[in-house]
């Protein structure tokens, strides 16, 4: 094995994942190469005292972990949810507003058979049909669905 | 892999349905880990803390995708990686290596200066200065998190095979910022 070959094999070497076989034909190049023995033993005296070095990590400090909490308990920390619900909300607003221009009555005679143009209210046999509907709504869990059921006057 | 703690499996679940005392106690017992594993990629405390809180949100959005029957402190130390990784990399920056304020003092500095006048610590901290956010994130999860391969590439967002790549070149620079290892020139 050249020491090109080596090279190839350093990224596996390195994180311990070289089969048996590789690892054979490494330690049987490193018994009669001493540029890489010395290479392979450089690099782990590297890898033990930065290991070392890093072992002293610091930690958190009580203060620290309070503002950590606190932005967890801040609205803003929740904007996934936050912003859930409002699509949901602007959602059904838009869906609303269909549905109540589909159910708008046309202008027309007016009850007292007058024809002034004005929007009065639907003619009962008009809307008999649909005395209430719903508006049905999917949530990420799907154990939990939303349904709002309206009557004739879109009232909840 | 470990099996989870029966108190993390009862917590994460309670956390599941709801209960945010669970979730608070959950993230408040593996606090410590989150952050040394973000301190120790990217070099110093404030920025460790940005990354701490930001693993914590995550963890709390993605709570519902977290299985019981897996510990909770490697998947949590997962996500900290990832966002002490886009914390370094929205900053674009080189990370400063000091986990203690002698090692600010050190970044920057030529390692093999330092290492001439025999001060190991600020040497390291040189040598760590010199490695990618992406170089330092793998060797802190292969050398010091105990995690395999396979977890350090989920946890980084990459191929396995890149994360060999990084954690090869961190060691060379590293025994070369150190001095067990000649520069080679091309």
């Amino acid at each position: 094995m050249s020491c090109q070959r080596f090279e190839r094999l350093g990224p596996a070497w390195a994180a311990g994942d070289l089969s048996a076989r590789q690892r054979a034909r490494l330690e049987r190049h490193l018994a009669e190469c001493a540029d890489c023995r010395a290479r392979v033993a450089a690099l782990q005296a590297a890898t033990a005292e930065t290991r070392q070095s890093l072992a002293q990590a610091p930690e958190l400090s009580a203060e620290e972990w309070r503002r950590v909490q606190a932005a967890l308990e801040a609205p803003a920390a929740r904007p996934a949810r936050v912003w859930a619900w409002a699509g949901l909300a602007a959602a059904a607003a838009a869906l609303l507003l269909a549905l109540g221009l589909w159910f708008l009555p046309n202008p027309g005679p007016a009850a007292d058979g007058g024809d002034d143009g004005r929007l009065g209210p639907a003619p009962a046999e008009r809307v008999a049909a649909v005395d209430r509907f719903e508006l049905r709504f999917a949530t990420s869990d799907p154990k939990v669905k939303i349904v709002w059921v309206f009557d004739r006057n879109f009232k909840l | 892999m470990a099996e989870p703690s029966p108190e993390d499996r009862d917590l994460v679940l309670r956390a599941q349905a709801g209960d945010r005392g669970a979730l608070g106690e959950l993230l408040g017992r593996h606090r410590q880990r989150a952050f040394r594993v973000s301190a120790r990629i990217l070099g110093n405390r404030e920025d460790a803390l940005d990354a701490t809180q930001e693993a914590m949100l995550r963890a709390c959005k993605y709570l519902g995708g977290v299985r019981p029957e897996r510990p909770f402190g490697a998947w949590l130390s997962a996500v900290a990686v990832r966002a002490a990784l886009d914390l370094a990399r929205r900053r674009a920056a080189r990370t400063a290596v000091a986990l203690e304020p002698e090692r600010v003092a050190g970044a920057g500095a030529d390692p093999a200066e330092l290492a001439a006048r025999g001060d190991l610590t600020r040497t390291i901290g040189a040598a760590l200065d010199r490695l990618s956010p992406a170089q330092r994130a793998a060797f802190v999860c292969k050398e010091l998190e105990g995690m395999d391969t396979a977890e350090t590439a989920r946890a980084m967002g990459c191929l396995r095979s890149t994360v060999r790549w990084h954690l090869f070149e961190a060691k060379k620079h590293l025994a070369r910022g150190l001095g067990h290892l000649r520069e080679e020139r091309p």
